[in-house]
């Protein structure tokens, strides 16, 4: 058996298995309705039961033991029923330990922490949240505890709307084909290469004497140009994705943030529309795993964060390439402008909230009270397209700024 | 002459390991499904000699869907792939119809001595 041909399709595959996972512990958290848990516990269970399989078929027994206990503990959830705060916890504890240990099966091939801890917590039974709760109290508006919410689309925050009504069951996923990296990018440079002649022979083709000739050429190399073009634009599509992959980490950052906080968590993404080489992707997917993560130096990719009003707990993301000093400043005065904005859009909001100038400083005449205190986590991407190739944060610059309480 | 094979399952890396396995046996590849709805559609379109249906996938399960294969045809060879713990859903696959199974993570020489015991029953 080639061991590094399975090797490769165990990170890959087990990599997209614990993506799919996280996004639906996030949805679990969110008290969806029956049919969105419904959807939710088998995406888990299905996951979970996958890369316990091919992680049995390569002798990797660490995550084949942790993920054979995670699938036993979803078992009784399949059933209905919602997963209290502490099996949420429990979920994303588990999902992060398979994550960790995909990448290192993928970096190094060293022994698997086997994790006995979360083992023996998946050994008791999920305690399921008690359904009275339907609603979110105001305990919990005060800020004991989280629930993340997600906004998407051009620049706006806007909540996760529920939709009335039953459901639509899931369209199955298309076929989908693996290729590798460096077969990719043959072809685009073979497409790259096509375009080149094509400019050549239409240069050349002003040579030719005859003017029938000539112009019929000239007929054919348009349309040889449209089609080129379009193999090309098709090929880019294939070489790049949407920026919200690389986001899909972001809800479960906040949710980590706020169980530290005890706070709610918005969070704002924008352009997730925008298109970024897939090298982006893989073990390190340009997301911190947890904020205290450092990686290396980006390219083309921005990703900022507002600096919001101190009235407010704020934990504040605030990551960009490495690039010249005046930088900083020219993201401070846009993410100020994108506090006003929201402010704008908030009328209850307090009207003396403004952007602290820096971290910590209160602005004048700001209340310490606030409804519904939370923390904002705001990633933007501006830009076209890009062919970023690295991301870098800045987990330095995580701050939260508190209140003076009385 | 060897036979045909159609393989069932939402993993791609067990689908390409089964592939490397069959790859210097007595079956062939002809199809592979990602799910329990493609499994059937693809049944009906290769008519394959023999099946390998994974119990859990994604949308219609490998039990639903082995139902659907032996309700459109009786005489079909469907061998289930299954995991440890499923030791009840395999009796139940098997009472239903499937011929015989194989449990993960594979050997080759259980996958192919499965495949041929099943295709023995199949001639029987």
């Amino acid at each position: 058996m080639d061991l590094e041909k399975y090797r490769t399709l165990f990170v890959d595959e087990a990599t997209e298995h614990l993506a799919e996972m996280s996004n639906a512990v996030t949805t679990l958290e969110k008290r969806p309705s029956p049919d969105e848990a419904s959807a939710a516990v088998d995406c888990l269970f299905r996951m979970a039961h996958s890369i316990k399989g091919m992680a049995g078929s390569l002798e990797y027994h660490a995550p084949e033991a942790l993920a054979h206990k995670l699938e036993d503990w979803m078992e009784p959830l399949r059933d209905g029923g919602e997963v209290d705060a502490a099996g949420i916890a429990l979920l994303y504890d588990t999902v992060s330990a398979l994550e960790n240990m995909v990448r290192v099966v993928s970096q190094s091939g060293d022994a698997l922490d086997p994790r006995p801890d979360l083992i023996e917590r998946l050994s008791a039974p999920p305690s399921q949240r008690d359904s009275a709760e339907s609603e979110p109290s105001q305990r919990e508006r005060s800020g004991r505890s989280a629930e993340p919410r997600r906004g998407s689309g051009s620049d706006r925050a806007t909540d996760a709307a529920r939709p009335e009504g039953p459901e639509p069951a899931p369209s199955p996923l298309p076929p989908t084909l693996r290729v590798r990296a460096e077969t990719m990018d043959r072809f685009l440079a073979g497409v790259g290469d096509l375009m080149q002649r094509h400019a050549r022979v239409e240069a050349l083709v002003t040579h030719v004497p005859d003017f029938a000739a000539q112009h019929e050429i000239a007929e054919e190399l348009e349309r040889m140009e449209f089609v080129a073009r379009d193999l090309q634009r098709r090929a880019l599509e294939i070489r790049t994705t949407p920026m919200r992959h690389l986001f899909e980490r972001v809800p479960r950052l906040a949710s980590e943030l706020a169980r530290r906080l005890g706070k709610r968590v918005e969070v704002q993404l924008g352009g997730e529309e925008v298109e970024v080489d897939r090298a982006v992707r893989g073990p390190d997917r340009g997301v911190p795993e947890h904020l205290g993560d450092a990686h290396r130096p980006g390219a083309d990719l921005e990703i900022q964060a507002p600096l919001a009003s101190a009235h407010l707990d704020r934990a504040v993301v605030d990551a960009r390439p490495d690039r010249s000093a005046h930088f900083l400043d020219a993201d401070r005065s846009r993410a100020a402008a994108d506090v006003e904005r929201e402010l704008a859009r908030h009328p209850d909001a307090h009207a003396d909230a403004r952007p602290a100038e820096e971290p910590g400083q209160q602005p004048p005449g700001a209340s310490v009270e606030s409804d519904a205190p939370r923390v904002v986590l705001h990633s933007k991407v501006h830009g076209r397209s890009s062919r970023a190739r690295e991301v870098c944060y800045r987990p330095d610059l995580v701050r939260v700024v508190r209140p003076d309480v009385e | 002459m060897r036979r045909r094979v159609l393989i069932a399952d939402d993993a791609a890396f067990m689908r390409e390991m089964l592939r490397d396995i069959l790859r210097d046996s007595d079956f062939e590849v002809v199809g592979e499904a990602s799910n329990g709805d493609e499994a059937v559609s693809k049944f009906q379109e290769l008519t394959p000699d023999l099946i390998t249906l994974d119990i859990v996938m994604p949308g219609k399960s490998g039990l639903d869907a082995l139902r659907e294969i032996l309700a459109h045809d009786a005489c079909a060879c469907v061998v289930m792939c299954s995991a440890l713990g499923q030791e009840a859903l395999v009796m139940e696959a098997l009472e239903s119809g499937a011929r015989d199974f194989v449990v993960k993570p594979f050997k080759p020489e259980q996958v192919i001595g499965a495949l041929t015991k099943a295709t023995q029953k199949a001639q029987d």
